[in-house]
């Protein structure tokens, strides 16, 4: 029985989001992805959307998941933050786990689901 | 790696333009992948076995490709990491690596002789990887060996040594040995994507060192890190 799972995706491209719904879908989840990729689109969604889960991209047009970050925390929700990014420089992650944020390479795309499954998990 | 500015400058145009063209081809590359992978799992009852047998091909050739992108993303962040040196018991390391690769093949009979007391100044991290390629290649290339034996020790104080009596290669390829990709046996003798010994001695070198290979075909291979 599929899992329903409501992701708020910050992502500019719509491939890697329809590969990340297949991901989640094979993975055994029911998704309902809603993709954003600016600021004032996702600070809009934080107010209101119905979220699991953030999962967003690192470098986006104009931001990144830094900023990405701050807004979901400025948002008041608590909602947890995954980064999923093509990005693999050791700066990048370095920074992202000084920061605490948990990410996952879009080459290594399949980590996703166990990290999903056990985020889900902890907050049920 | 050069003193030289122009080269430090060329071989770092170099490594953006390989870290450009393997974001820029991994996006592609993961579509194919996933849907590729999909189309096989959830619909093989509804192909015919011609479409089948092609589609099973192009999972194979990504498959190979995404080992090559590990591979590449290897080199990258060995190159990038942070580097920071401590005394790193070599002794200890070897002996658990050794013993990680039994306990992945129990039935295989390998004799490993380990030098006590093996110290290197290295980054711990960047070290364990480039021991680790390097006795995993001892490891495969002793598989058709009977009476394999792997030894890890020092030849002079800063020269650490790993040496196997497997399959060895041509000396005359020795050059070409850490370069990434090149490969001396063919896949179906053993399986690899020849990256591992590009990695050891990018590690190598980032830390002011330099690797070299010894070793004739059928008479083992000999793998010497220098590591001032």
């Amino acid at each position: 029985m599929a899992k329903p799972l409501r992701v708020l995706l910050v992502e500019d491209s719509e491939r890697d989001a329809a590969l990340f719904k297949l991901y989640l879908r094979r993975g055994g989840y029911d998704p309902d992805v809603h993709r954003v990729d600016t600021r004032a689109e996702l600070a809009e969604q934080l107010q209101s959307g119905p979220w699991d889960v953030v999962v967003s991209d690192f470098n986006l047009p104009g931001f990144d998941a830094f900023v990405a970050r701050k807004a979901l925390l400025e948002s008041g929700r608590d909602l947890p933050f995954i980064v999923l990014s093509a990005d693999f420089s050791p700066t990048m992650t370095e920074q992202l786990a000084a920061a605490g944020i948990r990410y996952v390479c879009k080459y290594e795309i399949r980590n996703i689901i166990s990290l999903i499954d056990d985020t889900m998990r902890d907050r049920s | 790696m050069t003193a030289d500015p122009d080269r430090a400058e060329e071989t770092r145009e170099l490594t953006d333009l390989l870290y450009a063209l393997t974001h820029d081809l991994g996006a592609p590359l993961r579509v194919i992948d996933g849907f590729s992978e999909a189309l096989l799992e959830e619909q093989q009852d509804a192909l015919p076995p011609d479409a089948l047998e092609y589609l099973t091909t192009i999972r194979g050739a990504v498959s190979r490709m995404n080992g090559m992108f590990e591979g590449i993303m290897q080199l990258y962040r060995v190159s990038q990491a942070p580097l920071r040196r401590i005394d790193v018991d070599v002794t200890a390391l070897a002996g658990s690596i050794l013993s990680e690769l039994r306990a992945a093949e129990p039935a295989r009979d390998v004799q490993s002789a380990v030098e006590r007391d093996l110290v290197a100044k290295a980054d711990p991290a960047l070290f364990r990887t480039a021991l680790a390629h390097l006795l995993q290649n001892a490891w495969k290339f002793t598989a058709k060996r009977n009476g394999a034996v792997i030894a890890v020790g020092r030849e002079e104080p800063a020269t650490l040594f790993v040496r196997d009596n497997g399959a060895g290669f041509d000396p005359a390829a020795a050059g070409r040995m850490f370069i990434p990709f090149q490969r001396f046996h063919s896949a179906s003798e053993y399986e690899g994507l020849g990256i591992g010994l590009a990695v050891v001695r990018r590690i190598v070198q980032r830390h002011g060192g330099r690797v070299r290979a010894a070793g004739a075909l059928q008479q083992g291979t000999t793998i010497y890190m220098e590591l001032p």
